[in-house]
């Protein structure tokens, strides 16, 4: 088995060596430009829109910008942009009186460990503190 | 390990760390180098030039894409040897099974090799035509592909086990019972 082995391992190397195959001459240039073109960032192609697409949207917008004329047209800007400021800063410090007088007239109402008065007391004054937030920040008049 | 294989595994090791570093002229070389002995291994499976050259396109791309994975500290013709190996099988399944192919599939390849370089197709007719054709008609598809990474590749027992995914034991093995078989209809050499 041992003397076998020792030709039969010898005469498979041999003959295996004696197998050489052409390589193609040009699988290394072939390799060399399919690793090039995966390795490389394909150009984006966004996919082309149909032809009814466009014209919908340009008549959209048209139909936008008219609806804007209009509207401009029947509502003008006033001449004075702060006045109208100053009747909406108004208009929310009435809304903080009111908040105030109702949360008094259900303090008065209510007896103090009221649960429902409890939460209707921390509603009012959360309700309170974010209109004064919006109207000092947002309503230049409110500030004076 | 000789001077010069030290000298060109260094080399290697020296172009495979340029390439994952997107050098691709780096790559190119490996390419150069180690593309005939993955096409021959190709060659000696699918039975087809053009199918072999398809495969090690597919296998240095992959390579390419999976480098960060080789460890360089082994020889990179083995790695990519289980890569070729892995491509042939998933060719096979998508076309028939290595099994299915007649011999007269394998001699297009010789004919092929004919019409490339007639000289050469003679030499390696009269060379190979006897025991390794003869392992390919008796050998399992398993026991022929570990006889030729033990001799045809002359890879270790182990290095053949890490190609075809074995243990070495199984590997002996199957080297054993090929070589059994094949010196049944062959001997004396």
């Amino acid at each position: 088995m041992n003397t076998n082995d020792s030709e039969l391992e010898p005469a498979l190397r041999r003959q295996a060596a004696a197998f050489r195959p052409d390589t193609p001459p040009d699988l290394p240039r072939k390799i060399r430009s399919a690793l090039a073109a995966s390795v490389a960032p394909a150009d984006y192609d966004p996919p082309r829109l149909p032809g009814w697409v466009w014209w919908s949207g340009a008549g959209g917008a048209i139909a936008a910008v008219l609806v804007g004329l209009l509207a401009f047209r029947t509502h003008p800007v006033p001449a004075d942009p702060h006045a109208d400021a100053a009747a909406l800063a108004q208009e929310i410090q009435g809304m903080r009186l009111t908040v105030q007088a109702s949360l008094r007239s259900h303090s008065a109402a209510s007896p103090q460990g009221d649960p429902l008065h409890q939460e209707a007391t921390a509603l009012a004054d959360s309700a309170h503190s974010a209109l004064g937030f919006l109207a000092y920040n947002f309503l230049p008049s409110a500030r004076g | 390990m000789t001077a010069g294989t030290d000298a060109a595994g260094s080399d290697e090791s020296e172009l495979v760390r340029l390439a994952r570093g997107g050098d691709l002229e780096a790559f190119d070389r490996l390419v150069r180098t180690l593309s005939p002995r993955v096409f021959r291994f190709l060659l000696q499976f699918v039975r087809n030039r053009h199918d072999a050259e398809d495969l090690t396109q597919t296998t240095f791309l992959r390579a390419h894409a999976h480098l960060d994975r080789f460890d360089p500290t082994r020889p990179m013709i083995n790695w990519l040897l289980t890569i070729a190996r892995r491509c042939a099988l998933n060719h096979f399944r998508a076309a028939r099974p290595w099994r299915s192919l007649s011999f007269a599939d394998g001699e297009q390849a010789v004919a092929d090799e004919q019409a490339a370089s007639p000289d050469r197709a003679a030499e390696n007719r009269d060379n190979s035509s006897h025991l390794w054709d003869r392992a390919r008609e008796r050998l399992s598809e398993r026991g022929f592909e570990a006889l030729w990474l033990r001799f045809g590749e002359d890879l270790s027992v182990s290095e053949t086990a890490r190609v075809m995914g074995l243990s070495p034991a199984h590997v002996k093995i199957l080297v054993f019972r090929a070589k059994h078989a094949l010196r049944k209809g062959v001997l004396p050499l």
